[in-house]
Order: C-alpha cells, then structure tokens, then sequence
C-alpha cells in the first residue's frame, strides 16, 4: 500500500473541512476523488503532500509518517504533486520548467535532458521547448506543468518505494484530445508501480480512467470503490443534487453518465 | 536537445567571460581617468605588486590613495546591489522587485538622519570623522537600523506557517513610510547644515572610499557570492511557487531565511558606506534577466559583474563630468537607470514578460 490515510480531519480556522477521512491507495492504480465544489477535494491532496496540516488521525506515505515541516529531498524523489494553478511568471524556457522537476534527483544533465525530451512528447511539446513559458496558452502551460511533475518521477531506479503522482485537476483548460492523450497516457504510466491520486469533475472521464473511486461529501467519504460500484444515480443525486441515468459504454463497458 | 542545451550554456558561459573581460578594461580606464590622465602603462606599473618601482611620484599617489580604493568600492558596491537585487526579484517572484523593498535603504536612512542630526547639531560630533577602523559613525548608524528595520518586517511577515513574502511586501512598504515620516520629521527640525549632509548622503557618493571601505566590502562579496551559489537551484525551484518548490525537495523556510538575511547585510552595509544608491539592485539584474534568462545559475554572476560595471561606470562619470568637482553616484545612476527602466516597461511583451 503506498498511501494510508487513516481516519484524518483537517480544520481551517475553526471550520471542519474534511471529517474522518479514510482511504487506502495503491501502487499501479488510478485513484480519483469525485465530489462537488468545496467539499474538501483539494484539502485531501494537500493533507498527502503535506501542505497543510492535519488537526486527528494520521498519514502513512510507505509506511511513515508524513511531516509537514520536514518535506525532504528524499520524498521529492518519489511524490510528485500538480497544483491548480501555476504562478510562474519568468521567462524561463519550457525545457527549463520541466528541468525543475529534475532537481530532487542527482542523474546529470545528460540523463536528464533525456528525460525531459520523453516528457515533453507525451504531452506533444516537444517543438515547444526553447519557447518562453509565460508566451504559451493556458492549455501549453498546462502541459508543461504536467511535463514537469512527470519528469520528477520518470524513473524508477531513482527512488526504492513506488512512484506516488498526485494531480488537481490535471484536464483543466486541456482541448478534448489532449484530455484523451493525457489520461490514456496516465493509465499506461500508472502501470509501472506508479499510485496516481487525482481530483476530476468530469464524472465520465473518472469513469473512464480509474480504478478506484473516491466520493467525497461535505468533508466525508461518502462512499470509495470501482467506478461501477461509485457511480450510481442515488449517488450522484446525493453528490451534486441532480437527477441522472448511468448506462454502459458500449466500447468499453464503463459506466456513462445522462444528464436529465 | 542536447546539443541545445550545451550551446546554451556555453553561450551563457562565453557571456559571463566577455562580461569580466569588460568590467577589467572598465577598471583600467575609470583608474586612468579624472582631473588628471594618468597613462594605462603607469596604472601597470602602479598596481602590479610585485614590481621593484618604489617611487612616490604624484601618479602612484593618485591611484594608490584615491582613485584604486574607489574604483573598488564602486565595483564592489555595484557587485553586492545587483546580485541581492537578483536574490530579491526571486525571492518575491517579482521581476520589479528591488531590495529596498525588505526596508533596507530606508531602515539605513533614518539611521544615517538621527547620526546626523543628533550627532552634529546636538552633540557638536563631525559626522565625517573616522574612528580607528576607518568607519564613520553615520555608517554604522544607518548599518544598525537597517538591521533593526529589517528584522522587524520579517518578524512582522512571519507565523506558525512560516515567512509570506506577500506580507513581507506590506510590511516592507508600510515600514517605510514610517520610517520616512521619521526622517522628514527630523529634517524638520534640523538647521541648515544637517540638512545639507542628509540630502547628500541619501544621494549616495563613493567620495569617502578607503582601504576599510573595500576590505570589509570583499568580504561581504565574497561570503554573498559563496551563498548564494549554494542556493540558485532553491532559487530557480521559488520562482515556480513555495509549495512547489517545497515539493521538489527544497528546505524553503530556511532558504528564505537565508537569502533574507543576506540580502540585508549586503545591501545593508553597501548603504550605510555609500549612501542610497538606487537602481542598480532593480535595473542591472532585470536587463540580465532579459539576455541570459532567469535561472539564477547564470542570472547571479552576470548580474554581480554588470553591477559592477555599471557603477564603476556611473562612478567615473561623477567625479570626472564636472571635475575637478563631482556630482553623487546616485544622481547619475538614478537619471540612467530611470529611463532606462521605462523603456524596459515600454518594452516588455517583447521579453516574454506577462502583463501582470
């Protein structure tokens, strides 16, 4: 188990924002938390990471306690974390941007230039890469961030625990081809002992692409399982307060989501 | 990819030696020039420590008294402004950003004020007098307050979760209004003579250059230079954000810590011996940032040595314009540098900057 989060809840100022929290993430497998605005979504990837703290219950990142105080070079190495938003506003080139991700690790320039230039071509930047990042578009930059946090955690020689990658929101601002590249990408990433844990709102594409499901509501884990298992329309009704079908992907036999 | 990488940085590289090889030539001409031209091939002979010429004739004295020790100070100065002010555009991920905005400059001010005005009207002290180590009180008084003020806005900035530059910021602009209420309020009451003094220090010269002067100057640049080599790579991961940075590894309270007080001491004490001098710790690392890009790997040594040049530049300029008079470094420098900066900001979409 890569991840145990171990009945957690985490106040800001005085309010509750997530309630006794409990989950198990694995290596090799796509976790992604479902839930309306506000409901604590965020918070939880923050609590893994360590950005905020926890005020009960515990976190065990392979098997230790995380400290929020003391994020070393050493978990660097594998956990690799895409906030919302990105405030970089230097000129730095994209090949640079994604060059910070390489910092944790000691593998030289070459190897590293080498792992930038793989990065870069799954999210198809590559002939982006001399070019300033503050010029690209909301969807490049995106990209780039994403090109970034991979090459952080590109090898597994780098670290002796699983890869963990933890995404915001990883779609936002992407076109829907880049969507498709990004999660068909990830699905193939997640199989090399990787534990991916992310936030999406697009119902259909968690369907799509996860293992496992996690629903938060108001601070709660509502309910955690397959997609199928998940995505019910008693659920749905009780997440986001619309009334809806859930039928099968003809293709791929995965749950779809109607809209009434 | 690969090969781009090199060419860039030996590009980058190529870049910072063309730039030493000019500060050198820089620091020929600004020691040949003045109210008296002294020839290249005696500045050799002068400042080559192992020749066996021995004789005081009146070029020997010009350069080794007067002129060498200022163009050092100048070179020195220009160094430590234009790096901290490198360290603090990274540190606020502000490319306006300049290091007064910690509340140096006008932390050194107030101190330098009350020296004067208390100092040489009230208690009949010359401010200009020099105790055994060469340093005036004026300097030491505006190096102590600077401090003081410094410590203040970081203790005002900083909680339980750790130092907000943002709040830094606030409390960087908010203290120095206070404390340029407190200079006006002394000027106020202060007769014509102090007056006189305050508004030419604020000016900033390097008139008063001497051997102390530059000794405790390398030091400050050398203990910088070291440091804040150790931390370009902390810098570089900052400028993405300070979760993020914390994310890839990087102790980033304590690097903060670090660069805060570095910057403080060094634009602290190139203050309180040289007066305010303005825009090189905002123009110089900005224009680098425009040719060498922003990672701080290159962005440091380039701007260390463009300060330096710029001030000796501007230095040579003032004592020589008008000579056998002088204007204060920091009228020149202000009149280049403002302008120039405009331009800049006219300019900046140009250099991939985001209008934000």
């Amino acid at each position: 188990m890569s991840i145990c989060i171990d009945n957690i809840s985490v106040n800001n100022d005085n309010v509750s924002v997530l309630t006794k929290v409990s989950a198990h993430i694995h290596a090799g497998k796509i976790t992604t938390i479902i839930g309306a605005n506000g409901v604590g979504k965020s918070t939880l990837l923050k609590a893994i990471i360590g950005d905020i703290p926890i005020t009960s219950g515990q976190i065990k990142i392979h098997e230790q306690h995380i400290n929020p105080k003391h994020n070393d070079n050493h978990r660097a190495r594998n956990l690799a974390f895409l906030p919302q938003l990105s405030l970089l506003n230097f000129p730095f080139t994209v090949e640079e941007v994604v060059r910070l991700g390489r910092i944790p690790h000691n593998t030289g320039d070459k190897l590293d230039t080498e792992i930038i230039r793989q990065s870069l071509a799954t999210m198809e930047m590559t002939e982006f890469s001399q070019r300033p990042y503050p010029q690209l578009s909301g969807g490049e930059k995106q990209r780039v961030q994403l090109a970034r946090v991979f090459a952080q955690i590109w090898r597994g020689e780098d670290t002796p625990n699983p890869r963990i990658l933890l995404l915001d929101e990883p779609n936002t601002s992407l076109d829907l081809g880049h969507q498709q590249m990004l999660m068909q990408f990830l699905q193939i990433f997640s199989q090399s002992n990787i534990a991916i844990v992310m936030v999406l709102h697009n119902l259909n594409t968690a369907a799509n692409y996860s293992d496992e499901l996690i629903a938060l509501h108001a601070g709660k884990v509502l309910t955690t399982g397959t997609p199928e298992q998940v995505l019910t329309p008693a659920t749905i009704k009780e997440l986001f307060a619309i009334n809806c079908q859930v039928t099968k992907n003809p293709s791929s036999g995965k749950p779809v989501i109607l809209e009434e | 990819m690969q090969s781009s990488l090199t060419k860039q940085h030996k590009f980058k590289r190529l870049l910072l030696i063309g730039m030493a090889i000019v500060l050198c030539i820089c620091f020929l001409i600004s020691l040949s020039l003045g109210s008296m031209q002294i020839p290249t091939a005696d500045i050799f002979t002068i400042i080559n420590p192992f020749s066996n010429q021995t004789s005081e004739s009146s070029f020997t004295l010009i350069i080794e008294k007067i002129r060498l020790p200022r163009a050092l100070l100048a070179l020195l100065v220009g160094a430590c402004l234009a790096s901290c002010g490198a360290i603090t555009q990274g540190l606020f991920r502000n490319p306006l950003a300049d290091p007064s905005l910690i509340g140096v400059s006008a932390g050194a001010s107030i101190g330098a004020t009350i020296i004067i005005v208390l100092g040489t009207q009230w208690l009949n002290l010359s401010d200009f007098q020099q105790n055994g180590l060469g340093l005036s009180i004026v300097s030491i008084g505006a190096f102590i307050s600077a401090l003081i003020t410094v410590l203040l806005i970081y203790r005002l900035s900083t909680n339980a979760n750790g130092t907000s530059v943002a709040t830094m910021l606030l409390a960087g602009i908010a203290i120095t209004a206070l404390a340029g209420g407190f200079t006006s309020l002394l000027e106020y009451f202060s007769d014509n003579n102090a007056l006189r003094r305050i508004s030419l220090w604020q000016m900033g010269g390097l008139d008063a250059a001497n051997y102390t002067h530059v000794t405790l100057m390398s030091v400050v640049v050398v203990i910088l230079l070291v440091f804040f080599k150790q931390q370009s790579t902390a810098l570089n991961a900052l400028l993405l954000g300070e979760s993020e940075a914390r994310h890839l590894g990087i102790a980033v309270q304590k690097t903060k810590l670090k660069l805060v007080i570095l910057v403080a001491a060094g634009v602290g004490i190139s203050v309180s011996l040289v007066g305010g001098i303005g825009f090189i710790g905002l123009v110089v690392p900005h224009i680098m940032r425009l040719i060498i890009g922003p990672d701080h790997r290159f962005l440091i040594p380039a701007s260390f040595i463009a300060g330096a040049i710029l001030l000796l530049i501007a230095d040579t300029l003032a004592r020589t314009i008008i000579s056998p008079a002088e204007i204060p470094v920091g009228i020149i420098t202000a009149l280049v540098g403002a302008p120039f900066f405009i331009s800049l900001l006219k300019n900046r979409h140009r250099y991939g900057m985001q209008e934000a």
